[in-house]
């Protein structure tokens, strides 16, 4: 209900012509830019119509809204929005998600602050990209150096959030480091491996790493494996793609491959593992994400 | 090829399907312009509508079944159109349309729509270019569009190129000498191996960077592989009848595209050609992913294949020749991995290949020339979000498998984010956290900088597609209807019996093509011009010409100096933020170098200070104040020297080098680090620098083991400047020449390094021009001291090329040398400025200004208070030098001794022994004015060429040059004829149009033998020159009073007149350039002639001027 007590319903004309001032405030601001400069939009009235229209197309550039002699920055929240998104997406590694919620961010951000925080945020997703996408302790690769690189030369973000990114950079850098040497921390990478080709659509990439894990764990394995009859079908799955060997049947092969579940050979992984190694795989593997910071005082909550 | 109205017609009779048409035809949006579904008209070359076409996303049309995922056509044309219209360009565009459909729509209606298209064909991409985008779409925006170079401070790795350069150039010698000499193959050896030592003596200096001098393998390779080479050579051509065209440039107007193979074989039998692209690195090579192999160069040569193709070689063969290690590996183009990736059959006309090319072509073109991003900050920085550029569509799967971020300076750089790993830290948004005021300064000058480029890369397109009557008349840029009568070497001489009138002129660039082509193909042969006279031209070719009927001759343009200025440029705007130490925000302006806000005008530099000098007897009391201040100037500070005119600025500069170097030798503490080295002295010219170091040794003789003169020796050094090369200095040419390389060549070379690298370490002052700011013997080097001399005439962006050797975060001294009063920058005559935005007051910049006002103009104007002119000066005698100080320095200049005030023409014939009585116009006063006003035969020809826009209007006045010649036949003629010419030598002629030197050149010719002698040239050659005489012709005089664009620049007649040491004199029509016809942009020049006749009235009243009537001369 409106104020009017009654529906509102879209004035097609009001709406046609104010789309058209925004767009004329964006067509002008485009020209603008393309010349090269970094133009400020000027409402061309005091028209309540036209300091919307400028607003908005101000806040779609990601550009500054001059009103009565300030110049204020309309969408410092969808900047602030956008790098929330981007951190999160970061923290339960989504790299590509990531990095595009703080390209917008890095579009619409224009206090100094924020600035940084996004530009921390990209160098962060390069570590968290390294960290997952290069196999552990690759030589020449070093996931905590864009964070590291960066730090000094932010000058805007408090001490206490640069320790805290420096420190958690190093922290992921050893333990993928770490995960080189170490059967367990290896297979808990390999698990984060896992939980992203599932949560992006990708069963048979899941497979494949499930089985990889199974490999590497195999002879921690007890007598009776209990993963075995959940691994014969995602074997299956792969014996299909090669030549078969001799004895192989495919129809069998193909019926075995069927039953191939990802999500349930996960959940036995899971359990087996923990089990065998005595620890909560899924925790191990949860070590591998970037913890975020968090302001610990809630009354110096970061302007937005 | 069909005319665009047939082929919309062949289009219309077959609908539905689609068709190959490969014509070109101009488009212009209709309507709102949308990405996805492009509504044009279509119009012919010449203007004749043929109706509205369309462009859908993934090269759709109505009725089509399907639609090609990565096409790139709709979104790279949408990017282009929208880029046009946002820089207000109205002009259809060209496409060369390759493939179309006239598709029929839901109500029944038939709608062309092209499908593949080649964007802007006129506009020329390299094959080099090609294969760089197929390599990285976003290294090509990165180098060739924003100009972002290496960090000269940092010492890079070197020395693999040379060896590639080596190989090239021995493999080019022994293969023209092999078949030249019929399968001689000792000569062919002997060939090889002087290529090689050229190249090696060429480049010494970058095989002394760092690590090349470790390993032998790169110095080796050249020698090893010889034997492999002529073995190959013999192999394939011994018996057979053939011709090489080697490096020849060839050009496929309707592909855009061009190139210089390295060779290409055309047998005599009548075969198919063979063009061969020879590969010495497989530094960005590509993989085939079934043999693991690495081969380069596949789009390259592909594009070369294509070119020859549109020439109408539809049977030519492409080939690959891989040089490793000693062996030769030939590679046929059909089984080059892009080719099998791609399933390719180049057998047939297989329709993918100018797919494959446009693709390349079209989004290179987008890139590279900014249609892409424009200036907007928030494109430049959200392009490099993704390094195959998706928003302009390609196939990228069928890009490189990664991108090759070894090799690429962005990467370095850490501007591109996408490649940068551990190089530093990132530049995050670079574009919108730059300053302000620093981007805006950045991208008015790029925008110029550009500009010029897109001028200079249409420049074959138009040779092809103009008629060469057009050319040779309207624009004077053509010479046709030439034969060949003479030939050596590689010295080319060509007549004709009509009288040859044109712009182009000695040390101009030229094409000399066979009448029966078009510029461009393989058949024509670039050089440059030696001589001109009236019906014959000299040539000096790269390759020999073969015997054809005629020939034309056309001008290419100059050296291409904008790369650089570019990367200069750029430079500033990434190492200025960069150097701040504050990432991922806005740097504000004042958080830049001191350096940098001086020049961006944020805050003046010091108050010139008064530092202890070393005794320095020859230096006058202005020069001993400019050492003082420039000895005080502190890190990050500079200053600003004015020398008009002869006041002896390289003096001062030498003992300014010589002090620091000094300073800097004593006060070593053995804490300074080896790559920090005292003084850089750049210049605008060759010339310039070797003046400077001519005059470092003839001063300070001790300080010759620590010169370098950067670069290698030129045929038209001073032997004693080419001395101090580093090849020279470290004996290259002969250890070379001694050294048998067959044996103990890398050898040889090794130990030649290791001398050169210790000359280098020794060296203290390093002196080049500004273009070689990026040269092997400065990178790695910061110096305390960076002297730019000639300021006045270096474009800013070429003036920025000093600060890149000043230490990070400019904290050298810098001091900048010149006269804004004298000539300015030479910029291309295309240059059509942008407006100058209000705020760039507070950088000195006004309406009116471009990339002609020099950074020393600019900060003159701004920073009056750091500027210090010198005012002795020691070349006119005291009525010319009161005529130019009272026209042009508001009578501040003065003669430095007495010796000089008082020195006449009659004197220093007297030192050559010579007492006859001279005429009576040289044996009166120093300062002649010869006026033409009342000769009705006096009157200037009027412009011509006026179809381009060069300043130069190719005036002449014959009458003037009929004056001059009887002038000067007046003085030499009555000289004992053994004396003759040296008096000739000692006489300059100038005026500011060319046209009007050649015909000075032949009045004198006609008049006196010995006259050619005497130096005829435009004003903007003879600048930093002098003579004993001086005649100036002023070539204007016309009932308009058009004074022209050249005289419009008040600068020139300075230099003119200012040349002259003992006797000065103008012919010309004074009431031309008095007149006040109101026209736009000429009052400052009259204001500045009227003052010029003025003083000149007011020498004659004293008795040190005359005024002559023409007339009377005769």
């Amino acid at each position: 209900m409106g104020q009017d007590g009654g529906e509102h319903l879209v004035d097609p004309e009001a709406t046609g012509s104010f789309v058209a001032r925004v767009n004329r405030y964006r067509e002008s601001v485009g020209h603008r830019r393309f010349a090269g400069e970094d133009p400020v939009v000027y409402p061309e009235s005091k028209a309540p119509a036209e300091v919307a229209a400028a607003a908005i197309a101000a806040e779609r550039l990601g550009g500054l809204l001059r009103l009565d002699s300030q110049a204020i920055s309309p969408a410092e929240d969808l900047a602030a929005a956008e790098l929330d998104a981007g951190l999160r997406a970061l923290a339960n590694w989504d790299v590509r998600l990531a990095r595009w919620r703080l390209a917008i961010a890095a579009g619409y951000a224009h206090l100094a602050e924020q600035q940084q925080r996004v530009s921390l945020a990209r160098a962060l997703a390069q570590t968290v990209r390294d960290l997952l996408y290069e196999p552990p302790g690759r030589p020449r690769v070093k996931p905590e150096a864009p964070v590291l690189m960066l730090l000094p030369a932010l000058d805007r973000l408090p001490r206490e959030e640069l320790d805290f990114y420096a420190e958690e950079a190093k922290r992921l850098a050893e333990l993928w480091r770490e995960a080189s040497r170490d059967d367990l921390l290896w297979s808990g990478w390999a698990l984060a491996r896992t939980r992203v080709s599932l949560r992006d659509g990708e069963p048979d990439a899941a497979l494949a790493w499930l089985l990889r894990i199974y490999r590497r764990n195999r002879a921690r394995l007890p007598a009776d494996d209990p993963l075995e009859r959940l691994v014969r079908p995602a074997e299956a799955t792969f014996r299909l793609l090669l030549p078969l060997a001799d004895g192989e049947d495919e129809a069998e092969l193909r019926k075995l491959a069927e039953d191939a579940s990802p999500h349930d050979l996960l959940v036995a992984t899971v359990a087996t593992l923990s089990q065998v190694w005595g620890t909560d795989l899924l925790q191990v593997s949860d070590r591998f994400a970037l913890v975020l910071y968090q302001q610990p005082e809630p009354d110096r909550e970061r302007p937005t | 090829m069909p005319s665009a109205e047939r082929a919309w017609q062949q289009l219309q009779e077959s609908t539905g399907e689609p068709q190959w048409l490969d014509v070109p035809i101009l488009v212009r949006p209709v309507g709102e312009l949308r990405p996805g579904r492009i509504v044009l008209e279509a119009l012919t070359e010449d203007g004749h509508l043929l109706g509205t076409c369309a462009v859908f996303n993934g090269e759709w049309y109505p009725g089509c079944q399907g639609s090609i995922p990565y096409s790139h056509y709709a979104p790279t044309l949408y990017r282009v159109l929208l880029a046009r219209q946002r820089r207000e360009e109205t002009e259809p565009l060209r496409l060369q349309v390759l493939k179309a459909v006239a598709a029929q729509t839901r109500s029944g209606r038939l709608l062309p729509v092209l499908l593949k298209f080649i964007i802007a064909p006129e506009h020329t991409l390299t094959g080099a270019q090609l294969e760089q985008v197929y390599g990285c779409p976003l290294q090509v925006f990165y180098t060739r569009f924003v100009g972002i170079s290496y960090d000269v401070l940092r010492s890079r790795e070197g020395g693999g190129d040379i060896r590639g350069r080596a190989i090239h150039e021995g493999y080019r010698r022994a293969a023209a000498e092999f078949v030249a000499s019929r399968g001689d193959l000792e000569r062919a050896r002997a060939a090889y191996l002087e290529g090689v030592r050229r190249v090696w003596v060429e480049w010494l200096t970058t095989l002394c960077l760092k690590l090349s001098a470790g390993p032998l393998r790169d110095h080796r390779q050249p020698l090893e592989v010889v034997d492999e080479i002529l073995d190959y050579c013999r192999h394939r051509w011994e018996g057979k009848a053939l011709r090489l065209y080697l490096e020849r440039l060839f050009y496929a107007p309707s592909r855009g595209i061009s190139g210089r193979a390295d060779r290409i074989e055309q047998p005599l039998d009548g075969g198919p050609l063979r063009v061969v692209e020879i590969k010495t690195s497989g530094m960005d090579a590509e993989q085939d992913p079934q043999t693991g192999d690495r081969h380069p160069g596949g789009l390259q040569a592909l594009a070369y294949r294509e070119i020859l193709y549109s020439l109408g070689e539809q049977s030519a063969e492409a080939v690959v020749e891989e040089i490793r290690g000693a062996r030769i590996k030939p590679l046929p183009l059909e089984q080059h991995p892009l080719i099998r990736r791609l399933r390719l059959d180049l057998s047939t006309r297989d329709e993918r290949v100018v797919d494959l090319i446009a693709q390349a072509r079209n989004i290179g073109y987008c890139v590279s020339t900014g249609l892409f991003t424009g200036y907007d900050r928030y494109l430049l920085d959200r392009a490099g979000d993704d390094w195959r550029l998706r928003e302009l569509g390609g196939s990228f799967e069928f890009l490189r498998a990664r991108p090759p971020c070894r090799i690429c300076p962005a990467q370095h750089r850490s501007v591109c984010l996408y490649g940068t790993r551990h190089a530093g830290q990132p530049l995050y948004s670079l574009f919108r956290y730059a300053p302000n005021r620093l981007f805006a300064y950045w991208a008015w000058f790029h925008r110029q900088l550009k500009a010029e480029e897109r001028a200079s890369r249409q420049l074959l397109f138009h040779l092809v597609n103009t008629p060469a009557e057009m050319l040779e008349q309207a624009e004077g840029i053509t010479i046709g209807r030439l034969r060949l009568v003479e030939q050596t070497g590689l010295i080319a001489v060509f007549t004709r019996d009509e009288r040859i009138e044109t712009r182009i002129r000695e040390d101009d660039r030229v094409l000399v093509t066979p009448e029966t082509r078009a510029p461009g193909q393989i058949f024509s042969l670039e050089g440059t011009v030696k001589a001109m006279g009236e019906h014959e031209l000299v040539v000096r070719l790269n390759d020999r010409v073969a015997a054809e009927e005629t020939y034309r001759v056309d001008l290419v343009g100059g050296y291409d100096l904008r790369e650089w200025q570019l990367e200069g440029l750029t430079d500033f705007l990434v190492s200025a933020v960069a150097s701040t130490g504050v990432r991922g925000r806005k740097v504000q302006v004042e958080e830049l170098p001191r350096l940098a806000r001086i020049l961006l005008g944020v805050e003046p530099p010091s108050l010139p200070g008064q530092a202890p000098t070393p005794p320095a007897p020859d230096l006058n009391e202005t020069q001993r104040r400019a050492l003082a201040a420039a000895l005080a100037l502190q890190p990050g500070d500079l200053l600003l020297i004015q020398g008009p005119p002869g006041t002896g600025k390289t003096s001062l500069l030498a003992h300014l080098a010589r002090t620091f170097l000094a300073r800097h030798l004593f006060d070593y503490d053995g804490r300074a680090e080896r790559d920090h080295r005292p003084v850089l002295i750049l210049t605008n010219t060759h010339r310039a620098a070797d003046e400077v170091v001519l005059k470092l040794l003839d001063r300070f003789p001790e300080v010759a083991p620590f010169v370098i003169r950067i670069g290698a020796r030129r045929a038209d050094m001073d032997e004693q400047v080419a001395r101090q090369t580093l090849a020279e200095r470290a004996g290259a040419r002969e250890a070379l020449e001694q050294a048998d390389l067959t044996q103990d060549g890398a050898g040889a070379l090794f130990r030649l390094i290791r001398r050169a690298q210790t000359c280098h370490d020794h060296a203290g002052i390093f002196v080049g021009t500004l273009g070689s700011a990026d040269s092997a013997e400065l990178r790695g080097l910061s110096f305390e001291l960076v002297i730019v001399d000639e300021a006045g005439q270096a474009t800013e962006p070429a003036m920025l090329q000093a600060l890149r050797h000043l230490p990070p975060g400019y904290t050298g001294r810098l001091v900048l040398i010149g006269d804004h009063r004298q000539l300015p920058p030479v910029v291309s005559d295309e240059l059509s400025p942008p407006p100058v935005p209000e705020a760039f007051r507070q950088l000195g910049l006004n309406a009116g200004d471009s990339l002609r006002t020099s950074a020393f103009e600019r900060l003159a104007r701004l920073y009056p208070h750091a500027l210090i002119t010198l005012t002795e000066q020691y070349r006119m005698n005291a009525p010319i030098c009161t005529l130019v100080s009272q026209t042009f320095y508001e009578g501040r200049l003065v003669p430095g001794t007495q010796a000089v005030a008082e020195q006449t023409l009659a004197g220093w014939l007297a030192g050559l022994g010579i007492s006859a009585p001279l005429g009576s116009v040289w044996s009166g006063p120093p300062v002649v004015l010869v006026t033409t006003e009342r000769d009705p035969g006096a009157r200037d020809s009027g412009a011509r060429f006026t179809a381009g826009r060069s300043l130069d209007e190719a005036r002449d006045n014959p009458r003037e040059a009929e004056v001059i010649a009887t002038l000067l036949g007046g003085l030499v003629c009555s000289l004992p004829p053994e004396l003759r010419r040296d008096v000739a030598r000692g006489i300059g002629i100038i005026s500011p149009y060319r046209r009007q030197n050649t015909r000075i050149r032949q009045e004198l010719l006609r008049r006196d033998p010995v006259l050619a002698e005497a130096r005829v040239d435009t004003v903007d050659r003879f600048q930093g020159s002098e003579r004993e005489v001086i005649v100036v012709s002023l070539v204007n005089s016309n009932d308009e009073a058009a004074i022209g664009r050249l005289h419009a620049d008040w600068r020139r007649m300075n230099v003119a007149i200012s040349r002259a040491r003992r006797a000065l004199v103008i012919v010309g029509d004074r009431s031309t350039f008095t007149r006040d016809p109101g026209r736009l942009g000429e009052d400052e020049a009259r204001r500045y002639y009227r003052a010029l006749f003025a003083e000149i009235e007011r020498l004659e009243r004293q008795g040190q001027a005359c005024v002559l009537e023409s007339q009377s001369l005769s």
